[in-house]
């Protein structure tokens, strides 16, 4: 077996590592000669690497565009929305800030990034600030050249089609020093809570932002709540009394930050009818709805409910649409693969021929992310509509999960790993009260414990 | 709070200090279970719902309050069956069972093989003692060279050996075997001065040097905030293997002198376990911590600045029994303070059950503990 098929397969396992593993294996692909086998390695990794973002190797472009990453909009589901950075401008604005930047700041950057010590993330943020500072300016400048019409050619073309885009990134590049400092600080993405201290930091960052320059700071606030995973709850967070009173920022500022938040929910919601591929794996697909579901939920509570029809009606919509999307890309596929691992017995034997150790936990852990992307849709099932669905199929499978663990001890041809790893299944699924009952019917703990067992002893 | 009140923090004993249980509910992650007399075992639950000092609860009420694992029920179950009162005992019971893939896949691996490298482990060092006590006694060890001890021929050569060895001493040959198996099973998790592989206590102790030293080059990359915790944590783990270098010290000079030991059984042997039973005690609960550290992705400020505040919380306090600790840089008080300021739920926010993410990351770093 070749290196290269080696890291194949674990391109291709992605889905089951764990966060930390996955961004020291990026990390190690991306130092890899061929550019070719990098790209195939990572291409296969993309939907994790998307929700998950690890840190790229930087180059300047990559830099350059680190504050506005946020933002950008995705790449296999674009529909344009308010608070985000369309793909198209970035080479646009790579070639004017190229062009336009003084060759010493790109070359300083491009020196120091190659040099094989990493940078951490305060020294990328102290090493990027001369590039932001001076690319907000050319950009501001050009296309207040591009609007007088003074300037021809294809690129001042480009600018003018995309001088809204491009505005919005010279915004950010005026705060994008305070965005890194921000990120570094606060939990990373996507931000699932955030502890006393960090709402301390991020109320001073704002208002730092708004002394810095007001108009940017809406663009700031988009980036916040792009990171957080419950936008909403960010904002519950800003209008309570006690954080809202010391915000520099005017209250009509968040009011719109909140609606254009809440209208790109609703815009991504609506697109999932259009993806017809990117979702292959139910691991992923579960991740991406919850993430969906927790911003909608969330908004929909900070917001309070709709006050017209129309509104009503797309939030309906916004629900069954990731309902619908749970059933057919998530609880389908995790459901037959279950049954199909359970019924192999390859998931509840899991020692099984295994000599090395990673071997051995594989297909546990497979059918345990299976397990865990059902659990999810029972945990979102309720925002959805689909809660008697996925009620239904969940009491279905943990009952043959079930079934097949009292057939196999019937049968003699069970064993107590057998009934170990089936708990864990159900545990996952049905909770801890449900499998506690399976493992007491199934073995007796206190004739398990006390006799040496030599399968675990 | 002034500085002096701080040591109230500090319990008078370990027994005090409790067992720290690596349990995987979120909530109770490490939690200090107390035991004493007949009564159930009490557990001391730091920090919890972001509060100043100990919950001090029984099982029974954290049944009541939190939805626990499946791994935590049947950990507690086996931990109060044993009537478990010294980490030693508890580390048996945590492997066991883990071994069971209770707390997940990749911990029952890490279960299972330290079990098998445990026993592994206490065979290498019963032979260790039998080859270091033969050449104190000037019995021809080099004898037992490439020679498979497990076979009958093997079996009789050692008895051989030994029994002269035995008049060396001056007792008997079995009483010589006796006192061969319990110091076997009272050092092998230390393992003997140079031997080959180091025991688990040993390597314990070089994770926690590690920690150390990486806990005192964060502490000026901190905030100020952050920084009097971080250099809190560092000092610990410093006087923690301050006291436990000593211990060892004292213990490898003691198994140096092999004849010594056996001949002088009824005062060393319990001069041993002593010393034996304060390093497991003030090591306790820092391979957690170790396994916190190196899994914690520490690349930005907070992550740091995450991870000094949750070792703060779960540091083991090096009780007054065993040492007058002396913080004279930190004010302990303004530090739980700071520290209270970075908790988060326990629970899924959704559903307000078992939070399995949070299960999952802890899960992860049981799996690294030794």
């Amino acid at each position: 077996m070749t290196a290269a098929i080696d890291w194949r397969e674990v391109a291709r396992k992605s889905s089951s590592l764990s966060d930390d593993k996955l961004v020291e294996i990026t990390r190690l692909i991306e130092r890899m000669p061929e550019e070719g086998t990098r790209r195939e390695l990572l291409a296969q990794m993309r939907p994790r690497l998307v929700r998950l973002r690890p840190p790229r190797r930087l180059t300047p472009q990559r830099l350059l565009f680190q504050p506005i990453e946020d933002l950008f909009d995705p790449l296999d589901q674009y529909r344009r929305k308010v608070g985000q950075v369309s793909r198209q401008a970035v080479g646009p604005c790579w070639e004017l800030v190229q062009r336009r930047v003084s060759p010493t700041i790109l070359k300083n950057i491009r020196t120091r990034l190659e040099r094989p010590d990493p940078l951490s993330p305060e020294q990328a943020t102290a090493l990027g600030a001369p590039l932001w500072a001076a690319a907000a300016e050319a950009l501001e400048d050009e296309l207040g050249t591009a609007a007088k019409g003074r300037s021809g050619g294809r690129l001042a073309a480009e600018l003018r089609d995309m001088s809204g885009q491009l505005s919005e990134m010279a915004q950010l590049f005026v705060i994008a020093c305070e965005i890194e400092e921000t990120k570094s600080n606060l939990p990373k993405r996507p931000i699932e809570y955030l502890a006393e201290a960090d709402i301390e930091y991020m109320v001073g960052m704002i208002n730092r932002v708004f002394n810095k320059s007001r108009q940017a700071t809406k663009r700031f606030l988009f980036v916040q709540m792009a990171r957080m995973e419950r936008p909403g709850y960010l904002i519950d967070i800003l209008r309570d009394e006690r954080w809202a009173r010391q915000l520099a920022s005017s209250s009509q500022m968040m009011t719109d930050v909140e609606q254009d938040v809440f209208k790109d929910v609703l815009v991504e919601a609506g697109s999932l009818r259009d993806i017809s591929g990117g979702f292959d794996d139910p691991v992923h697909a579960a991740a991406y709805a919850e993430t969906l579901v927790d911003r909608l939920a969330s908004m929909e509570k900070a917001l309070g409910p709709a006050r017209d029809d129309r509104a009503q009606k797309e939030i309906y919509a916004a629900r069954r649409n990731i309902g619908e999307f749970i059933v057919g890309k998530v609880m389908a596929k995790a459901d037959a693969n279950l049954v199909r691992f359970i019924d192999s017995g390859t998931a509840l034997a899991p020692d099984a021929g295994a000599n090395d150790a990673q071997a051995a936990v594989e297909p546990q852990r497979t059918a345990e992310e299976w397990a865990h992307s059902l659990r999810r849709c029972a945990s979102m099932s309720r925002h959805i509509g689909v809660r008697g669905q996925v009620e239904e199929k969940l009491d279905r499978l943990c009952g043959h999960i079930e079934q097949h663990t009292r057939l196999a001890d019937q049968a003699g041809k069970g064993s107590p790993a057998q009934v170990y790893s089936s708990v864990r299944l159900i545990e996952i699924l049905a909770g801890p009260g449900k499998a506690e009952e399976l493992l007491r019917e199934a073995l007796n703990l206190d004739r398990a414990f006390d006799q040496p067992d030599e399968e675990f002893d | 709070m002034s500085i002096s009140d701080k040591t109230s923090f500090a319990p008078s004993t370990y027994q005090d200090r409790g067992l720290t249980v690596p349990f995987t509910t979120p909530g109770l992650t490490l939690a200090r279970m107390r035991v004493a007399g007949n009564k159930p075992p009490e557990f001391l639950l730091a920090g919890w719902s972001g509060g100043k000092g100990y919950y001090v609860m029984t099982w029974k009420s954290i049944q009541d309050t939190m939805n626990t694992t499946l791994h935590d029920r049947v950990l507690y179950e086996q931990l109060h069956k044993q009537r478990v009162d010294h980490p030693r005992e508890l580390r048996a019971t945590i492997l066991k069972v883990a071994a069971r893939g209770l707390a997940g896949p990749e911990s029952r691996d890490r279960a299972r093989k330290l079990l098998r490298t445990d026993r592994d482990y206490r065979y290498l060092t019963s032979y260790q003692i039998i080859l270091r006590l033969l050449d104190a006694c000037h019995v021809p060890s080099h004898l037992l060279a490439g020679q498979d001890i497990t076979t009958e021929a093997g079996q009789k050569l050692v008895k051989g050996l030994l029994a002269g060895a035995a008049k060396k001493v001056g007792i008997s040959y079995d009483e010589l075997q006796t006192r061969i198996d319990r110091l076997s099973d009272l050092v092998w998790p230390l393992g003997l001065p140079n031997a080959p592989g180091q025991g688990r206590l040993r390597e314990l102790l070089a994770s926690v040097k590690e920690v150390r030293t990486t806990l005192a080059s964060w502490t000026d990359q901190l905030p100020p905030e952050v920084a009097p915790m971080c250099r809190f944590d560092a000092y610990l783990a410093e006087e923690t293997l301050k006291l436990a270098g000593g211990l060892i010290e004292r213990l490898d000079d003691q198994l140096a002198a092999m004849l010594g030991v056996m001949a002088y059984w009824d005062t060393t042997h319990p001069e041993m376990s002593k010393g034996m039973s304060r390093l497991w005690w003030l090591l306790d609960g820092w391979d957690y911590l170790v396994g916190l550290i190196k899994t914690s992705a520490i690349r930005s400020t907070h992550d740091r600045q995450a991870t000094v505040a949750r070792v703060f919380e779960l540091v083991p306090m090096i009780p007054k029994e065993e040492y007058a600790v002396d913080f004279h840089d930190a004010s302990i008080g303004s530090l739980v303070a700071t520290q209270k300021r970075r908790i988060r739920p326990n629970e899924d926010w959704r559903t307000a059950t078992l939070d399995f993410d949070q299960v999952r990351q802890i899960e992860e770093i049981r799996a690294l503990m030794s």
